[in-house]
């Protein structure tokens, strides 16, 4: 774990005081906020305290609607299930979404080393890509990077004339990814959310490339995280909501794309779907106790909140896609214990994260947890420039006076 | 139908940054909807079959101006085709959402692959939110939850440095045209 350097940490800084306004801002005009949240938090612990039976119900009902299922246990199994079936389709160049899953099972890395043509569609995701950078937030992978970054990246790789306006930038981008977009012939899709009842995937985003995807390609392959299930139709509009109020400070996404079944000749929309359900550790995580850190959702508030993150930035997570707050809770159970296990110690104790949750996910008991398992285990203190370089990190008080101060506002001026 | 329900939906389509014409009839909403196209000055329009655009005689009326609507057919799509003319199925009040399901004849691409999209809506098609509209959908198709998007807003994307960039892969404009039916 290293201190990012003072660009980046501006940047990081800046991202998370610019979301930070736009989400309390959103949340603030939800007169029934608490409520929502409430409900939000049964809809997850309804589904994570009886997955197996969710899963089953979900497997059921996506087969009833003429989508092939497979189940896979880990990343590997995974990847492999998505390299053959497009293989067996006969796909020749493969569109992905933006999900982090798909970065957690490292299908990118898959993909390449099977050579299978595969580009993420998403902006963020195709840019972080291009300049070689590590996705730093759920949300805005490259936010943390300057326009004359990206600008030099794409000079460099397209020779494209040199500027720093981001909507031109975005509209080179967009010209070479929407004719990808045309002549795609399938495309792996992280799921949002899935409806156990009658089995109904949920895409989000705002600028459409789910629905773009979903509504241009023959062949289409689900991933989802089986932790990211939902009961029914009314839990679903909950989370969504939820998630459009904490990832974007909108009501609502630009974009929803709910998708049932493959779709006849004549009708937009993929002509096969398939469906691979991915554990990946989460049942023994829900084992383990720690359950609550599945009730998360991906908005990234945690992460614009964090003091620890904003110094540190994405990369200081051991490379995966579960950054700040979430990911020192998540990376200890998902990553090796050489990666993993350090982790659980990224935090300062600030509790902005668990303040910001929209899922109440108590961060302070998880983290103590996890030391607790490891000084147990007679696993802890023995990295000593670990401490050293932390306690070093701890000291320099200059960098927290803006969380103290933000911490200790009134409730008024926040609004 | 609702003033009140009308006029949260426009409220909400306005803050999004849509702009929206309200008709008092599909005639007038045949009208509205020739000046906006001639105004674009396009000559080829990315649109839904013409009987799913609840406008009658809409094709005639547009020939008479020499502009043609083009059915989406996959992969055939003209990239110089910038403007989209589709219905909704249902439109929500609460958010100045619009929902499209996929059907045949209504095809997704003229609300997403373009970079100006035009939506006909009528007025009995508006409900407060979404929990009303998919309780009336359940009430005639039982258990079909169907393939659907729900648009709210035009297309953006923040990707640098956060700075908001109307029309990614979905239209950057979005025109309402509501009219009671």
């Amino acid at each position: 774990m290293t201190v990012a350097d003072s660009q980046t940490r501006f940047m990081f800084h800046r991202m998370g005081s610019l979301t930070t306004a736009a989400r309390e801002k959103a949340w603030a005009r939800v007169p029934e906020a608490d409520a929502l949240k409430a409900r939000a938090v049964r809809a997850r612990d309804r589904v994570l305290t009886d997955l197996s039976a969710y899963l089953d119900r979900l497997e059921e009902a996506a087969r009833g609607n003429g989508v092939t299922v497979m189940r896979a246990a880990g990343a590997q199994e995974a990847n492999r299930q998505i390299i053959e079936t497009l293989r067996k389709l006969g796909a020749t160049e493969t569109l992905r979404n933006h999900h982090p899953l798909l970065d957690e099972i490292k299908l990118d890395d898959a993909a390449k080393a099977n050579a299978v043509r595969l580009t993420p569609l998403h902006l963020g995701d195709f840019l972080a890509q291009l300049t070689g950078e590590h996705s730093g937030h759920p949300i805005w992978p490259v936010g943390h990077l300057t326009v004359e970054a990206i600008s030099e990246a794409l000079q460099e790789k397209w020779r494209v004339p040199k500027t720093y306006d981001p909507d031109h930038l975005t509209s080179t981008v967009r010209m070479r990814l929407r004719r990808l977009l045309l002549r795609a012939d399938a495309a792996v899709l992280g799921v949002n959310f899935a409806v156990a009842d009658g089995g109904v995937f949920a895409l989000l985003d705002n600028d459409g490339h789910n629905a773009s995807l979903v509504s241009l390609v023959r062949h289409g392959i689900l991933i989802l995280s089986v932790d990211q299930i939902v009961a029914d139709m009314a839990d679903l509009e909950t989370l969504t909501r939820v998630f459009a109020l904490s990832a974007w400070g909108r009501s609502r996404p630009a974009y929803i794309t709910h998708l049932q079944k493959a779709t006849p000749q004549g009708v937009d929309g993929p002509r096969t779907l398939h469906l691979i359900l991915v554990d990946n550790r989460r049942s023994e995580i829900i084992d383990q106790g720690f359950g609550e850190a599945l009730r998360c959702i991906h908005c990234g508030a945690c992460h614009t909140t964090c003091p620890v993150y904003q110094q540190i930035g994405g990369a200081g997570y051991a490379h995966s896609p579960y950054t700040g707050p979430i990911g020192t809770v998540l990376n200890p159970l998902l990553l090796t214990p050489e990666l993993g296990e350090p982790q659980a110690y990224l935090c300062d104790g600030a509790g902005l994260c668990a303040a910001t949750c929209p899922l109440n996910i108590d961060f302070s008991r998880l983290h103590l947890e996890h030391r607790q398992r490891l000084v147990n285990a007679g696993r802890a203190g023995d990295d000593r420039r670990f401490f050293a370089l932390w306690r070093r990190f701890l000291g320099m008080k200059r960098l927290f006076i803006p969380y103290w101060r933000r911490a200790t506002r009134p409730p008024d001026e926040v609004r | 139908m609702n003033e009140t329900l009308v006029n949260v939906f426009l409220h909400h389509l306005e803050a999004l940054g849509a702009t929206w014409e309200l008709a008092d009839n599909p005639i007038a909403a045949r009208l509205t909807l020739l000046h906006y196209l001639n105004a674009l000055n396009r000559k080829d329009i990315l649109a839904w079959e013409p009987e799913a655009l609840s406008l009658p005689g809409l094709p005639e009326a547009l020939a008479d101006i020499g502009l043609t609507l083009t059915p989406t057919h996959r992969r055939n799509l003209n990239p110089e085709l910038l403007v989209g003319v589709t219905s909704a199925d249902a439109g929500l009040a609460d958010t100045g959402s619009l929902v499209l399901h996929l059907a045949q004849g209504q095809s997704w691409l003229p609300a997403l692959v373009t970079l100006h999209h035009v939506a006909l809506l009528p007025a009995s098609r508006l409900f407060p939110d979404m929990t009303t509209w998919r309780r009336a959908w359940m009430a005639t198709r039982p258990g079909d939850l169907a393939s659907s998007i729900i648009i709210t807003g035009p297309s953006s994307a923040d990707d640098i440095e956060l700075h908001p960039h109307r029309g990614m892969f979905g239209p950057g404009r979005q025109h309402v045209i509501l009219f009671y039916d």
